[in-house]
């Protein structure tokens, strides 16, 4: 490496002159990127409330409370459900980078039909699950963790939606295989976290 | 090569995994463990992303900015959509104060700005632009109209009625003002009057939201069991109730004030059928004096009833329902 | 429509800039009136109650409205200047961001002017203010205000990661890239991991007090110390992260404008990496009392995040020592940082290091800690930063005589102010007291530092005037490359 003598872009303030399109020989799209940083964000939000609930979960003697009990019915379908969203999405994914337009809209339509699926089941059982909110602090915490799930899925459907749409609008689009990758990771977290919380909540109880 | 992202991510690992174990093993803090645990898991997989998205890259930007201009306003072309999706943000949270309107009214700004967005996308792409003007005017006239009158009709209803009067009257003389103004001057370029426009916006919706928060004054209020004043009012001082026994009308929806006077002491106030408490007809919430608070239920049928409170249960009393 | 117009960022980030300093002088203002409070014993100037809600406002605004927009104003100016790019990765997400600062700003200002009696006395609230359907929608706007100022941060800090990630000239190594690019990095990581714990918690805060949730309540096997945890774990790392690009500023300026140009360059780098990892280590410090946190863990996770900022103020001592920097306004400014971040790290080092039982934490020495971190060393440091980037970002430079009229004014207010602060911490004064007796021995420190406020104050009035006559075009023009002269007279061929 040459002696720093010559001015290193790191004392200057000034602008570095920005690079010409054609010398760019990088491929991934910062629309991932991003969205790769925002579900790390998000996936925080879930383990401080995750960090909540065994908290509490570890300083009460009865937990779930008297009175409590789970079906793991609704849950199991709405887990094989999320799991079928990750494949179309994924499909979604995999047709537009090969350039696919048509299969990319098959896959992301199944996904918002399985997104609005997962968002109906939900909110069904908010209703039919013998607690509420504020009953006691176990209700509260369920209620906080499936509810974030909903408000979770609610935005991927609306993200999909978007991609559906720009999918459907045509003409040529460089960085579309990024926005369509972005929103299927988006889903796959949802999934996951639906994974986690039907662990937590259902199974491990 | 590592990034100095994924680096600090990758290095806040190991740290935040050893001490989740030693907070989940020596202490027993079970919260901070599986926060740090999160923290350490999440670290990692965002390194790791950050890592496999470190040759993603984006062309610089191409267009020179316009000689001239307002340099002071925000909104350069393009970010139409972008003020109006955090507009949209902010009156979707404010709807989790204030219920349906404020959510109805995020859904439709929203939708709008993702159609902008959308629309700027497309066009990009497409090498020429879309034009929403047959859409969006109609759009935007309705919006505006109805956030004017809904946010002013909250300032209107808060203040004293005079004053309201000459509130209304002021904001008329302003409008026509300001539309004389730009009337009488054709050359004020279209930033500088939306940023105007945005300014006057932002305080209309703050001022009604304020206004919304503080409540109609009471002339406008609707009579109601609770409006109407307290029931019956119980006083906790020390480890004792002042009161002996509670009348309460039957059958009604009642407003139970409840006064722990007891610095640093819970209390509640609890009713029951009898002193066995089997049948708790209502369980108030427990508050920490000095503090004041409203039970609203609706009383029981007439008779004769106990109540208590749930953290000293020998601090008990009669209620007395006619 | 085009959408990537040249010097946008730097349009969106002076507005950022401006919506912070106008919530500066309001926490300001807020800062002075508790302090005229103090200046003398006995005074009723304000009720304890009251004189406790206006130090937790003095806080929110602080910190949630001013550092918060003002670092992602300068972050979104400046950084797409330092790698390259021209523009931010997502240049409407920042305008989202930005109008999401000033939607907080609003709710909260809104949630202050009608929230009745009960305004939180801790700018860290309490479950405790937020008991079901009390005091009307006040409570709840006050927490969707700061929801959305976290939503704009973490808005802000995918944008700037993504931006240095992504938008780095070809060939750009990291090492290359500039120092104050590299602190905001650090500062938007951890940022990210923090500020959603924040989100947690205020959504369990509004299910409580909107629908009556139990997760703080006891009788129903809930527990308040599940609020103040989630709440410190993203407090501790956030105040650090105000801190991080200050550090990294001060870095770029020294190291720029020392006698050993980019000799220690790559040591601030990861000590400044190192502050914000250990930033996620020290949270349980400020919950200091309470029996279920384990305390030996929490302490030696404070004292980690001191030593790596240590680290930077070595690693400037080291190329300071070196010969004489070029002085000029921005190194003149940084001289001060360095200066009362060492005093920072020394305060708080010894605070973590002393037993509860000598107050420590509960004292007046907490507030001198943290003060001379985020007012000496943030709020000078962002000063600092928009006088060395005025001429990159307006093209001119700032008033050299405001500016050093400024830096009296600011450093000299900040070391009369903390000084007394740190005298009266180990008087054991406590944290929260609003009046005291002349007996007390208190007067004459808090005399001096009230003093010490009013004189910040001024200085903070005389920054604004000057980054005015900036934007009125009174100052002089910048040349566009090496604006302070900071370049070597030869490059070696």
């Amino acid at each position: 490496m040459a002696v720093a003598t010559a001015p290193r872009a790191a004392t200057a303030p000034a602008t570095v002159a920005p690079a010409a399109a054609e010398d760019l020989e990088r491929r991934s799209s910062p629309l991932l990127l991003g969205a790769a940083l925002a579900v790390a964000a998000d996936a925080m939000v879930f383990g401080a409330l995750l960090a909540a609930y065994f908290g509490l979960r570890a300083t009460s003697f009865v937990w779930p409370p008297k009175g409590v009990s789970h079906g793991t019915y609704l849950p199991g379908v709405l887990s094989l459900t999320a799991l079928m969203g990750v494949a179309s999405a994924q499909w979604a994914a995999f047709a537009i980078r090969r350039g696919d337009r048509r299969n990319c809209l098959i896959g992301t339509g199944m996904t918002m039909g399985f997104g609005l699926a997962i968002v109906n089941a939900e909110w069904y059982s908010f209703g039919r699950s013998g607690f509420g909110i504020s009953k006691h602090a176990y209700g509260t915490m369920h209620d906080a963790l499936v509810g974030f799930h909903l408000l979770n899925v609610v935005i991927a459907v609306v993200l999909l939606g978007i991609v559906f749409v720009h999918a459907l609008s045509g003409g040529s689009d460089e960085d579309r295989p990024g926005a369509v990758q972005a929103v299927a990771l988006f889903w796959h977290f949802t999934a996951a976290v639906w994974l986690v919380i039907f662990s937590v909540l259902y199974l491990a109880t | 090569m590592l990034t100095e992202p994924s680096k600090v991510y990758l290095r806040l690992t190991p740290v935040a995994i050893v001490l989740a174990i030693a907070y989940a093993a020596v202490g027993r803090d079970r919260v901070g463990a599986v926060l740090l645990l999160s923290a350490g898991l999440v670290a990692m997989v965002a390194g790791l992303l950050v890592l496999r998205g470190r040759d993603a890259a984006f062309e610089p930007s191409e267009v020179e900015a316009a000689e001239g201009g307002d340099e002071a306003v925000p909104a350069a072309s393009g970010s139409g959509p972008a003020v109006l999706g955090g507009v949209a943000a902010t009156l979707g949270i404010a709807a989790f104060v204030y219920g349906a309107p404020l959510a109805v009214a995020a859904l439709l700004v929203g939708g709008f700005a993702a159609v902008w967005w959308t629309a700027g996308d497309i066009a990009d792409a497409r090498g020429r632009p879309v034009n929403l003007l047959p859409v969006a005017i109609p759009v935007m006239v309705m919006f505006v109209i109805v956030n004017t009158v809904f946010f002013m009709s909250r300032v209107l209803l808060a203040v004293p009625e005079q004053a309201s009067t000459a509130i209304a009257l002021l904001v008329a003389v302003l409008i026509l003002m300001g539309c004389s103004a730009v009337a009488a001057r054709p050359q004020i370029p279209p930033s500088r009057l939306i940023a105007i426009l945005a300014t006057a916006g932002v305080v209309l919706m703050g001022s009604g939201l304020a206004a919304a928060a503080v409540g109609q004054r009471k002339i406008e209020r609707p009579a109601s069991a609770h409006e109407a004043g307290p029931t019956a009012g119980v006083t906790a001082r020390g480890l004792a109730f002042l009161e002996k026994n509670i009348k309460l009308p039957a059958g009604k929806p009642v407003l139970l004030q409840f006064k722990n006077d007891a610095a640093g002491i819970p209390h509640n106030v609890a009713i029951a059928a009898d002193d066995s408490f089997s049948q708790v007809l209502f369980k108030g919430d427990i508050v920490v004096g000095p503090i004041s608070v409203d039970y609203h239920f609706d009383s029981p049928p007439a008779g004769k009833y106990v109540f208590h409170c749930d953290v000293h249960p020998n601090m008990k009393g009669t209620v007395t329902v006619a | 429509m085009p959408t990537h117009i040249r010097g946008q960022h730097k349009v969106v980030g002076t507005f950022c800039v401006a919506v912070a300093l106008a919530f500066l002088v309001a926490g300001g203002v807020l800062a002075a009136i508790l302090r005229t409070q103090l200046a003398q014993p006995g005074e009723h100037l304000l009720h304890a109650r009251t004189y406790k809600e206006l130090a937790s406002l003095h806080g929110t605004f602080s910190v949630f409205l001013f550092l918060m927009p003002a670092w992602a104003g300068l972050g979104f100016a400046v950084v797409p200047l330092q790698v390259g790019a021209g523009r931010l990765a997502f240049p409407r997400l920042a305008v989202a961001s930005a109008t999401m600062f000033v939607g907080g700003g609003v709710l909260l200002v809104a949630a202050t002017l009608t929230w009745d009696r009960g305004v939180p006395q801790s700018w860290a609230l309490d479950p405790a203010n937020f008991a079901p359907h009390r005091y009307g929608h006040a409570p709840e706007l006050w927490l969707m205000g700061l929801a959305l100022v976290g939503l704009a941060v973490i808005a802000g800090a995918v944008n700037l990661l993504t931006t240095a990630l992504a938008g780095r000239s070809p060939g750009m190594a990291w090492d290359d890239v500039p120092l104050f690019t590299r602190s905001m990095v650090v500062s938007s990581a951890v940022l990210l991991l923090a500020v959603p714990a924040l989100l947690a918690g205020l959504a369990l805060l509004y299910l409580q007090h909107h629908s009556g949730g139990r997760a703080f309540d006891i009788a129903r096997g809930g527990d308040p110390l599940v609020w103040h945890q989630l709440f410190w774990f993203f407090a501790y790392p956030a105040l650090w992260a105000m801190v991080i690009p200050a550090l990294g500023a001060v870095s770029e300026i020294v190291d720029a404008s020392g006698a050993a140009r980019g000799a220690r360059s790559r040591e601030m780098g990861l000590a400044i990496a190192a502050v914000g990892v250990f930033a996620f280590t020290g949270w349980g410090s400020e919950l200091a009392g309470d029996t279920s946190v384990p305390k030996a863990v929490f302490i030696v996770g404070g004292l980690l995040t001191v030593a790596a900022a240590a680290g930077v103020a070595l690693t400037w001592l080291d190329v300071l020592r070196r010969g004489r920097p070029t002085l000029n306004l921005p190194t003149a400014h940084a001289l001060v940082v360095v200066l009362l971040l060492a005093a920072g790290l020394a305060g708080t080092a010894v605070m973590r290091a002393l037993p509860l039982t000598r107050g420590g934490v509960f004292t007046y020495w907490w507030v001198a800690s943290w003060h001379t971190l985020l007012v000496g060393v943030a709020t000078l440091g962002i000063v600092t930063a928009l006088c060395y980037w005025a001429p990159a970002i307006w093209g001119r430079y700032v008033s050299g005589g405001l500016g050093s009229l400024q830096l009296l004014l600011i450093g000299g207010g900040a070391v009369l102010t903390v000084v007394p602060m740190f005298v009266l911490g180990a008087q054991v004064m406590y944290r929260s007291t609003a009046t005291y007796s002349s007996g007390d021995g208190w007067t004459v420190a808090n005399l001096i530092a009230t003093a010490g406020s009013y004189v910040l104050a001024i200085g903070v009035v005389v920054f604004i005037v000057n980054l005015l006559t900036v934007a009125a075009g009174r100052t002089q023009t910048a040349p566009a490359t090496d604006p302070w002269e900071l370049a070597p007279a030869e490059v070696a061929s």
